[in-house]
């Protein structure tokens, strides 16, 4: 197929994902993985070098703002808190996923090992606009829950670098050249930004997508993951992204525009549904698996910090939460060979049902006590609030 | 009778003839008037950015919007606060009047046709289904404007 008719098909989708997304009022991924499942099933699209790259691109641009998005003061603040959960919320599942996939399931050590992964992650998004509806998220409680969510994430990646990387030369070059490069790149940022900013040619963009396919590269001749050097460099970034919020909006509109439509309709296009109707009794196992293992975790823990019995079931379920983390997960686990198509597609509708069955049964059974409430709405309603008279 | 008043405000025409009629009958009962806008964030977002952007957005719309609704109860002397809030519109509606103790609350209609009806769900027949208090559906112009 020519390549422009290809480009039309496969931006026509991300167009047809939007308008969707606009009107229902569903998040874009989830209607891009939709999309792309249905263009992957019924029209019979594909993906070529070009798609790969765009949607490779995109898999690390997102991740790197999600990195970026971590609040670093409330993670001095509260560390240990959101470092005890963060890492508890991504263990457990990341074990029981493993464990029952390679020992009842029967699949590979390698598969167990992206299974556990991709239902091991927490999805800050969601967590976040739950937060946002109850008001939570002005509260320390939705702080700490947000900081160990990215905890949580941080493992996800991390274990995606780790686990399958060649303990070589080239992993030892890639952990060096990171631990050079990301105690500077705030400082180095700053002053491009102080210099550069806000130019057509745009140096500043340049200069991150450098940084990061120049780590992606090594990262990859490690056979390690280029998200997790974006991730790490999106989380020392923070800082200065929350000064530079026009930055992050023009580089928010490069990747949702053009790149990210890439990953999430390729991401959709591997599943196959009748891989997805076989496996319905492990994709309802794997789900149980993956929200009892976080609640085996988290829910002791959030008592251990004095949660409250509501607001700690609250927090578990949110935690158990994911979507973005799981799908890249799935996807890498995919394009290396380490799954098949079928087990994909069992693994990315675990992770996309993980993304709606804890956030229904949250909200309505766990939402927080009245008290909480009342200072929620309070403190969600606008700062515009006044009295007119 | 009608001590706090309530209007679901999204600043759409409906929903001024709403707030008209509110600042009728709050004038009249010497009332106080809440008018409550709630946002919808996107269901299962997919980052954080998706959900900033939706509250930025409506943040920007209320604005205006609060403006001139504000203007309307300075006309009519009366105490109009302007809430915000976020999650399902029905919902987040039935829970602030509950919880603030709403004597009435007053809505526009979009006048849907039952497919659409279907399809988006109608704000007004959920309230006077879920509602813990009067609620007056304003259809067309509100009462004072004819």
């Amino acid at each position: 197929m020519d390549i422009y008719l290809q480009a039309t098909v496969w931006v026509g989708l991300a167009f047809l994902a939007s308008l969707v997304s606009v009107r229902l009022g569903i998040s874009v991924a989830m209607v891009e993985i939709f999309v792309g499942a249905l263009g992957g099933n019924f029209l019979g699209i594909q993906a070529t070098p070009w798609i790969n790259f765009l949607a490779g691109v995109g898999s690390i641009l997102l991740t790197f703002l999600a990195g970026a998005e971590v609040d670093p003061a409330v993670l001095r603040r509260r560390w240990k808190e959101s470092l005890v959960i963060g890492s508890v919320s991504f263990l457990f599942p990341f074990l029981a996923a493993m464990a029952y996939t390679y020992y009842v399931a029967g699949w590979s050590l390698p598969a167990a090992k992206i299974a556990g992964i991709a239902l091991s992650t927490t999805s800050v998004a969601i967590v976040y606009a739950v937060m946002v509806e109850t008001g939570l998220n002005k509260t320390e409680l939705g702080k700490i829950i947000l900081t160990a969510c990215f905890i949580t994430d941080l493992g996800t990646v991390a274990a995606l670098g780790v686990l399958f990387a060649h303990y070589n030369l080239w992993l030892v070059i890639f952990l060096a050249a990171l631990a050079v490069l990301l105690p500077f790149l705030p400082p180095l940022a700053r002053s491009l930004f102080a210099n550069c900013a806000d130019r057509v040619s745009e140096p500043e963009t340049k200069f991150f997508l450098l940084v990061l396919f120049g780590l992606g590269a090594l990262a990859v001749k490690a056979n390690s993951e280029a998200v997790l050097p974006a991730y790490l460099a999106g989380f020392v970034m923070a800082t200065v992204f929350a000064e530079q919020r026009q930055f992050v909006r023009r580089l928010r509109g490069l990747s949702f525009a053009f790149l990210t439509p890439f990953y999430f309709l390729k991401a959709g296009m591997f599943v196959s549904f009748n891989a997805l109707f076989a496996g319905i009794g492990l994709i309802t196992v794997l789900l149980a698996v993956k929200m009892a293992a976080k609640v085996a975790g988290v829910w002791p823990l959030t008592t251990l910090f004095r949660f409250g019995r509501n607001d700690s079931a609250y927090t578990t379920l949110l935690m158990s939460t994911g979507l973005t983390f799981g799908t890249i997960a799935s996807l890498f686990g995919l394009t290396h060979g380490y799954i098949t198509q079928s087990q994909y597609s069992i693994l990315v509708t675990v992770v996309i049902l993980s993304g709606v069955v804890p956030t229904l049964v949250a909200q309505a059974f766990f939402k927080p006590e009245a008290e909480t409430v009342e200072v929620a709405q309070k403190t969600s309603t606008i700062p515009l609030e006044k009295t007119f008279s | 009778m009608f001590k706090k008043l309530m209007v679901a405000f999204d600043g759409s025409p409906p929903s001024f003839a709403a707030l008209r009629t509110a600042l009728d009958l709050a004038q009249k009962y010497s009332a106080t008037v809440a008018s409550v806008s709630v946002v919808h964030l996107p269901d299962y977002a997919g980052t954080l950015d998706e959900v900033d952007e939706n509250i930025q957005r409506a943040r920007q719309y209320y604005e205006k919007a609060l403006q001139q609704a504000a203007f309307l109860a300075a006309e009519k002397g009366v105490e109009l606060t302007p809430h915000m809030l976020f999650g399902h519109t029905g919902e987040r509606l039935v829970e602030f009047a509950s919880h603030e103790g709403t004597d009435l609350i007053v809505t526009g209609a979009r006048g849907l046709g039952s497919l659409k009806r279907y399809l988006l769900g109608s704000v007004s027949n959920y309230l006077v289904n879920h509602a813990p208090c009067p609620v007056l559906v304003i259809r067309g112009k509100a009462p004072a404007e004819k």
